[in-house]
């Protein structure tokens, strides 16, 4: 009993991770109609700027968080006025221009900071024991922390102008210039929120576990995984789709092997793609 | 007429290459064929039919594995294990196409990557069968053949492997010439062009869009097997999605729909980064810009730039442009 909650538990917070990606990703394929492969490349900047900036000069980390959050967002924005805009027009092109971008980051990465394995020192050290169950502080911060921000974005999305603004370019974005909606800035925008989120997921994930120029491909994969799940563009769907397969993956790894687990994800979404292309909720386009 | 000239000498050149290249460059040759097939199995699915399919390095995959696993553990003769694995890999292909083509645009190409995912795992999991990370070794060169004029090939050297590649990309190249003028390879083009008018037109979509699947499957265990008993040698990690993106934007560097394309994408693909004998993560960061500086400006490929630069309208244009015709009026 005690290894099926920490399982779920262990679940929990890192599906959180992945729902960090995952809105991501849905903003720039709800928005664009762009599969971003490169999404999880600035999980990758913010985690080595973060990691820099804690440890070489020994900023606060959430002060050196802010500013790799920050950063990212920038690096985000460039990245979209002048590559993805371009590609608009044709999905395979943006698929491409985001693979092109994957080598210039990853490979980049290697040959500036090198392929070592580098761990972000956790702000909150120590443990929670409820009985037999072990809860790491930091773990419970990063859950915390990820939920509110899904939350807010969630939030932000339906109630704010601006969000309301990015779900109507996401509609039609024809009818939406016709409102008077200026696309450009709207979709740059969505893009650095996607942005934002990424580099928050990828700090959390510094923290816990440890970085490399390779460490984005598994949650980005499994963010691919979850929006299929939640409905394509659909954000309450990827939210919902997220702790779904957190947990599904955790009791995988725990209860079958490690190895073997990717597998059952993977046969899910294309299952799922299949049969119900909408998703779980049917928001999905 | 000059187009056929052209494709002579090209071809002229390809016969004669083993007289002026050293074993290395010929080396580098072999593995361009190789992967030459590749892409242009995949240009019959993605470039002539439409749906970018990226499980492409899956089924070179299965290709390879197949017929290395038949001639180290089983050992029968390549000969035979070919044959094997390209009814393996019509066998999968059949089933996953039948399962996936039904999706449209980049949701064919997310399910097709999620399909390269499952077989790499699997080929990196399955120990009993695959030998898991460290993949399979010591697999022998094709046998040479007791009969007269067969038993003259000896594929354990590097040149007569070179050529048994090139037979196979030339053979490639006809069949996709005339699978073009075919009822099958018009049905692929108007498929591509609109799918909805080549429905409304009669033409039974899902089958042909299946066939296109399975023909560049084929031509990719083809691929495969000639690659693991040329390397003699394969791991999984050489069968990977990225494998599978790179052929693709190897496909759209060269130009996706023409037949130059996928060679001169392949020729550029193995060659460029053994001239700039760099890092080779240096390499994949140019190699990036590259991508987004072709898709962004040359969208068409470079055989498609090199028509629109060799068309009348083009070149009138410019003449008018830099006044070295006064205009017409």
């Amino acid at each position: 009993m005690s290894q099926f909650i920490q399982q779920l538990v262990n679940g929990l917070v890192i599906g959180s991770i992945y729902g960090l990606v995952a809105l991501g990703i849905t903003m720039s394929f709800g928005l664009m109609g762009i599969v971003n492969f490169a999404h999880g490349m600035f999980i990758i900047i913010a985690a080595f700027f973060t990691y820099y900036l804690v440890t070489l000069y020994g900023i606060n980390f959430f002060f050196a968080s802010l500013l790799a959050i920050v950063a990212t967002g920038i690096i985000g924005f460039i990245i979209e006025r002048y590559t993805f805009r371009y590609a608009r027009q044709d999905p395979i092109n943006g698929l491409m221009i985001s693979i092109g971008l994957i080598y210039i980051i990853e490979n980049g990465a290697t040959v500036l900071f090198g392929p070592e394995n580098k761990i972000i020192a956790p702000v909150f050290t120590g443990t929670i024991s409820l009985g037999e169950i072990i809860f790491a502080n930091q773990r419970i911060f990063v859950f915390i922390v990820s939920c509110l921000l899904m939350a807010f974005f969630y939030l932000f999305i339906k109630k704010a102008k601006l969000g309301k603004a990015m779900r109507a370019v996401s509609e039609n974005d024809y009818a939406a210039v016709l409102m008077g909606i200026p696309i450009d800035a709207v979709i740059g925008l969505a893009f650095v929120i996607g942005c934002f989120l990424a580099a928050a997921a990828g700090i959390a994930l510094g923290s816990l576990f440890i970085v490399t120029p390779h460490t984005a491909s598994k949650p980005l994969m499994k963010a691919f995984v979850i929006i299929t799940l939640g409905g394509f563009g659909s954000i309450r769907g990827a939210f919902i789709a997220a702790f779904i397969i957190g947990v599904a993956d955790s009791f995988a790894a725990g209860y079958i092997s490690l190895a073997w687990a990717d597998i059952f994800s993977y046969i899910i979404f294309i299952l799922i793609l299949i049969f119900t292309p909408k998703g779980i909720l049917g928001e999905g386009k | 007429m000059f187009k056929k000239i052209f494709y002579g000498i090209v071809v002229l050149l390809a016969i004669l290459l083993p007289l002026f290249v050293g074993p290395y460059y010929l080396h580098l040759m072999v593995l361009t064929g190789i992967y030459c097939l590749l892409v242009l199995g995949l240009n019959i699915i993605m470039g002539y039919t439409g749906p970018a399919s990226l499980a492409q390095a899956s089924f070179y995959g299965i290709g390879a594995y197949t017929s290395a696993i038949l001639t180290t553990r089983l050992g029968l003769s390549f000969w035979i294990a070919m044959p094997l694995s390209v009814l393996l890999i019509i066998i999968i292909s059949v089933f996953l196409g039948v399962i996936t083509l039904r999706l449209v645009s980049h949701y064919f190409a997310i399910a097709t990557f999620g399909l390269c995912e499952i077989i790499f795992i699997v080929m990196d999991n399955w120990v009993p069968v695959t030998n898991g990370p460290s993949g399979i070794h010591d697999i022998k060169p094709p046998e040479t053949i007791n009969l007269f004029p067969l038993s003259l090939i000896d594929l354990s050297s590097r040149v007569h492997y070179y050529y048994f590649v090139l037979f196979f990309v030339i053979l490639t190249v006809v069949f996709t010439v005339y699978l073009l003028r075919s009822r099958m390879g018009r049905a692929f083009v108007a498929i591509r062009e609109d799918e909805e008018l080549a429905r409304a037109e009669g033409i039974y979509v899902m089958k042909y869009k299946v066939y296109a699947f399975v023909i560049s499957a084929i031509i990719a265990a083809v691929s495969g097997s000639l690659f693991a008993h040329y390397l003699q040698f394969i791991t999984p990690g050489m069968f990977t999605i990225f494998e599978s993106l790179n052929l693709v934007i190897v496909l759209l560097i060269g130009g996706s729909g023409t037949i130059a394309g996928p060679i001169l994408g392949s020729l550029i693909n193995v060659l460029i980064p053994e001239i700039f004998n760099i890092l080779p993560e240096i390499r994949m960061v140019i190699y990036g810009f590259f991508v987004i500086l072709f898709i962004v400006f040359l969208p068409e490929g470079l055989v498609g730039f090199g028509k629109k630069l060799l068309s009348a309208e083009f070149l009138k244009n410019i003449t008018r442009k830099l006044n070295l015709v006064p205009a017409a009026d």
